[in-house]
């Protein structure tokens, strides 16, 4: 009875959590530089949806429909490039390095390789089949493909 | 013995990573440990302490087996686990082979933990956790009073689960059987280790997700014999019984009374909710446990309840606001000066508002702090007389 008590006192907080959830759907979203999405070339993809885009980063995607394994790289922190490509997935980094943990303490799945640079990202794309990994549009090569390129306050079509 | 040649295997695989890793480079080796200090102080009972902990380690064995089969170990060890001191423990957790499937069906077998609610998977995951003390259903070291293991399930065998996508919505599911809670632990008696009953637990979760919404139902259902064996273990450690002062008609009374306490059925019902929006998150969990007896004036059901809600402050630092509530109804025999047995029932109730913050100091090491005050009742002041404490708690979570 003690509980139940506890939890009607706790009916505060209903208020507060509804309106933040209802003020944060009309809030206008962030803006973007360009980022592309690239991926090995042996992908079975030429486009992809920003959805399956964060199943694959969240590790609910594992496989592409060929049956190989996705393989993903992540930048180092504090790449502007990073950050901007995060926002897009509306994830925070460290909700995004929360559930890769949850994942690998949990015996699920491994956390994408983090790599140095974006260079460095391009080339382990372009050399592991099944790669995906983001870059700055001005950077890509024709290694490997682009599944999409994110929209900017500039340019707003994603291919 | 099995422990200690356990112990020495593990050792020297940990002591020769790099061996292991030479022979069949897909085994993976890691873990995290988490040091605690803790203070606590309870004017009720005049004590007051400071302790530092090794509250808990973890080592993790992983192996992919290939592109379908995975392989996974967890070793633990808890409270500055020592065989020679006699301190803390050592559990073998989880052992277990998955096959994966599709990502909507998944099958694990061997040793593991369950899924319910939120926590229960990850209850021990402590770089996940911003706690230093966890909310009370997960909280082994308040076993003494807390009916920790009632609460949740933590062991089960086999496990199927996954997700299917319906436009945006995922729902997830799991099922999954284990044994009864009527483990053997008599060394005498027989084998350890083993369900010592022909019933199961079993159960499952239903939840959804739908962006950054998280919620869901579970549900268990086994045969329980932890109360009886209570009362027996209050009956032989009394004075009385002891001293062999007791008639044999309150004997049988005893009996009979245990004897209604067989084999119980039991329900577990959770609900969980997580959310979040930005740098706020709210998570909370509802759990209620269900028995059916017989008995006139007795009532063993509980209820626990948690709330948090959290705010990232940077990417670094995050803090929190929670509260935590236990309600548990139990059962204590009576010795009265006569030498005859009686028992009641009351209820005691476990209610804990805490604040707390963790910081990341890099990616692999987080400084939490927490402050939490605890306050136990029971409508049986005799028997369990209310106290207040207050605990201050620091811990360093490092994953290697």
């Amino acid at each position: 009875m003690r509980t139940i008590n506890y939890i009607y006192n706790l009916r505060l907080f209903i208020p507060i959590v509804i309106t933040i959830a209802i003020g944060g759907s009309y809030l206008p979203s962030a803006s973007y530089a360009q980022v592309a999405i690239i991926a090995n070339k042996s992908v079975p993809l030429n486009h992809i949806e920003r959805s399956a885009l964060l199943d694959f980063y969240t590790g609910d995607i594992r496989r592409w429909d060929d049956g190989k394994a996705i393989i993903l790289f992540d930048l180092k922190p504090k790449l502007e490039i990073k950050e901007q490509f995060y926002k897009f997935l509306d994830k925070t980094p460290s909700r995004m390095k929360s559930i890769w943990l949850k994942n690998m303490l949990s015996g699920e799945h491994d956390p994408p390789e983090i790599v140095k640079s974006e260079e460095e990202m391009l080339k382990k794309v372009t050399a592991t089949p099944g790669a995906v990994g983001y870059i700055s549009a001005a950077k890509v090569a024709d290694d490997v493909k682009i599944l999409m390129l994110i929209a900017t306050p500039s340019n707003s079509s994603s291919k | 013995m099995n422990i200690r040649w356990t112990t020495i295997v593990f050792l020297l695989i940990s002591v020769h990573p790099a061996l292991a890793q030479k022979e069949d480079t897909d085994l993976k080796i890691f873990g995290y440990f988490q040091n605690q200090f803790q203070y606590n102080r309870c004017k009720q009972m005049d004590q007051e302490q400071t302790t530092f902990n090794l509250q808990q380690m973890n080592l993790f064995l992983q192996k992919e087996l290939n592109a379908q089969w995975n392989s996974f170990i967890s070793i633990e060890f808890i409270n500055s686990y020592s065989s020679f001191y006699k301190w803390g423990a050592f559990n073998l957790e989880e052992a277990w082979v998955r096959y994966r499937r599709s990502k909507e069906f998944n099958l694990k077998f061997g040793l593991q933990v369950p899924i319910f609610n939120n926590l229960n998977e990850i209850k021990n995951r402590t770089p996940l956790l911003p706690y230093v003390i966890r909310p009370l259903a997960y909280e082994t070291s308040f076993k003494d009073f807390i009916s920790v293991d009632e609460l949740v399930p933590s062991q089960a065998f086999i496990q199927a689960y996954g997700y299917f996508p319906i436009g945006n919505i995922k729902f997830d599911h799991a099922v999954y059987v284990g044994n009864s809670p009527n483990i053997n632990s008599d060394t005498p008696y027989t084998q350890t280790g083993v369900d010592t009953s022909t019933s199961f637990l079993v159960g499952g979760r239903f939840g959804l997700r739908f962006q950054n919404l998280k919620i869901g139902a579970s549900v268990t259902y086994d045969k329980a014999n932890q109360i009886e064996q209570e009362i027996f273990g209050q009956l032989e450690n009394s004075v009385e019984y002891q001293s062999a002062s007791l008639d044999s008609a309150s004997l049988e009374r005893l009996y009979n009374l245990a004897g209604g306490l067989h084999e119980m059925k039991r329900v577990r019902g959770g609900f969980d909710i997580t959310y979040d929006y930005r740098d706020l998150s709210i998570e909370s969990e509802l759990i209620s446990v269900y028995y059916q007896e017989d008995l006139p004036h007795a009532n063993f059901n509980k209820h626990f309840f948690y709330i948090t809600l959290g705010y990232r402050v940077t990417e670094r630092l995050f803090t929190y606001l929670s509260a935590w509530s236990t309600d548990e109804n139990r059962i204590w025999t009576d010795f009265t000066p006569s030498g005859k047995i009686d028992y009641f029932s009351g209820d005691v109730d476990v209610q804990v508002p805490n604040i707390g913050f963790s910081y990341h100091i890099s990616d692999r090491i987080t400084f939490k702090g927490q402050f939490a005050h605890v306050k136990i009742s029971s409508d049986l002041p005799n028997v369990y007389p209310t106290t207040k404490s207050v605990y201050i708690e620091s811990a360093l979570s490092v994953m290697f």
